[in-house]
């Protein structure tokens, strides 16, 4: 099953962004992105069971910046 | 040694913060918020846990804006100097500390800045139209303590701010004495920054500090590493790490967060009943010895914090500190790195002698330092 995550800036955002998930009936983690872009150098991604677009309202409301999905395929 | 110096720092910490300190050493040595790893993570876990209890504690909403600093001097300077802007005037009370004092003192030298000093009167009502009276149209900041590191005195902060907000200006305030010793709301007390030092009340280990905020955007002093956006050669926007720049320190953190539990454990207000029953017993014992004097008229903790301030007759009061330390008492005498509050108290010239205990103190402990104020008092009369 193909795999998606959020990403995000920091650590911070990634735990808060994972807490807040969770606290909302979530199943989420969060790791380092694997696969950053070249002009972002690093950051994290929270990895969300069911990654839809009410996931990504709580997240924004909550004042979390995302910065694009990362689809890791079947690699995970 | 009998510990009365806990205005400059808390002694002895609790044991649950010394061991939190040691087991950080040992399982959460790696770096937060760099790597992916699993004790990075666990680190990070560790050092965001601290954020939230920090958050929580100061009610400042999210944890995000908390940022870790190495103390609270550091705090200050990244409030006051991260923002204001070239033009403002800034507004500070004539209890401010040199962390206070000099960053902005520096900002006017540099002409970035204009900035008065506005008094403090043991009346609230004097000491808001004071403030009130010195606002002016660019007054960007308005810096004041919660607590004087001097007399002990309590600011009206919420009454403060109120004047504050409606003059358009921000509220940075100064938690070196309060935070930890007396309650602190950012949201309730309508606070837009709060700057708190991780070692005296909290009961932290030095090294470690805070500033916390509204979600402020501030300019930054000192830029680097921050595990974030690291293809950008610009510091990132998001907090807390644009605030954090290099490695923070974690045991330091994780003890501090354990210090915060100590507190939440036994309540604030509990801790603040028996040190402010102390400075009573004090000062009604201060009172009749001839020869000293107070800083302060009366001693209510309505107030007043748990500290006190006095001298002995005309000799000065590291003098007399030297003497309370030969017979075994820690107290701190000069001038407190507070030359306003002193010029304010017309204390510059001896300073004041001041006693600030903790929960760990008793009623003997105090009547023995009486018993040697009295002895000192007799001997600096002949």
């Amino acid at each position: 099953m193909s795999k998606k995550g959020l990403k995000v800036g920091s650590v911070t955002y990634a735990m808060k962004g994972r807490d807040l998930l969770q606290k909302n009936g979530y199943k989420a983690y969060l790791a380092r992105n694997p696969q950053p872009a070249s002009d972002e150098g690093c950051g994290y991604v929270i990895y969300v069971n069911n990654l839809d677009d009410k996931c990504i309202k709580l997240l924004k409301n909550n004042g979390i910046a995302l910065r694009g999905t990362v689809d890791l395929g079947d690699a995970l | 040694m009998i510990y009365f110096d806990n205005a400059a720092t808390s002694f002895p910490k609790p044991f649950c913060v010394i061991n939190s300190l040691t087991e950080a050493m040992s399982l959460y040595g790696a770096n937060p918020g760099r790597s992916g790893h699993d004790m990075s993570i666990a680190t990070s876990e560790q050092v965001y846990s601290v954020r939230e209890k920090l958050a929580d504690f100061f009610n400042c909403r999210a944890p995000e804006n908390v940022s870790f600093t190495q103390n609270c001097t550091l705090a200050l300077n990244t409030a006051i100097k991260g923002l204001v802007c070239s033009g403002d005037h800034v507004l500070i009370s004539s209890l401010e500390h040199n962390s206070v004092l000099r960053p902005v003192h520096a900002l006017y030298e540099q002409g970035i800045i204009t900035y008065d000093v506005f008094k403090v009167y043991e009346d609230d009502n004097m000491t808001i139209s004071s403030m009130r009276s010195m606002l002016k149209e660019n007054t960007k900041l308005v810096i004041v303590t919660s607590v004087s590191n001097v007399t002990g005195r309590i600011m009206p902060i919420k009454r403060i701010s109120a004047a504050v907000h409606s003059a358009g200006a921000l509220l940075v305030v100064d938690g070196a004495q309060g935070a930890g010793v007396v309650g602190i709301d950012i949201m309730n007390d309508g606070i837009d920054c709060l700057c708190v030092p991780g070692h005296k009340g909290l009961c932290g280990p030095m090294g470690t500090g805070a500033i916390l905020h509204r979600g402020l955007t501030f300019s930054t002093i000192v830029e680097g590493g921050t595990g974030t956006a690291s293809a950008s050669y610009c510091q990132p926007h998001e907090y807390p790490e644009r605030l954090e720049s290099g490695t923070v320190n974690v045991p330091g953190i994780i003890a501090l967060g354990s210090g915060v539990d100590y507190i939440k454990q036994i309540g604030i207000k509990n801790i603040f009943s028996v040190e402010t029953e102390l400075c009573r017993q004090l000062f009604d014992g201060l009172k009749n010895i001839d020869g000293v004097k107070l800083c302060d008229e009366s001693y209510n903790s309505i107030y007043h914090a748990p500290l006190l301030s006095f001298n002995v007759g005309s000799s000065h009061s590291e003098r007399v500190a030297a003497l309370l330390n030969d017979g075994g008492f820690a107290v701190r005498g000069g001038l407190h790195c507070s030359p306003l509050a002193h010029k304010t108290l017309n204390t510059l010239s001896t300073g004041t002698v001041r006693v600030s205990p903790s929960v760990n103190n008793t009623e003997k402990d105090i009547n023995n330092l009486l018993n040697l104020i009295r002895k000192i008092a007799i001997r600096e009369k002949l």
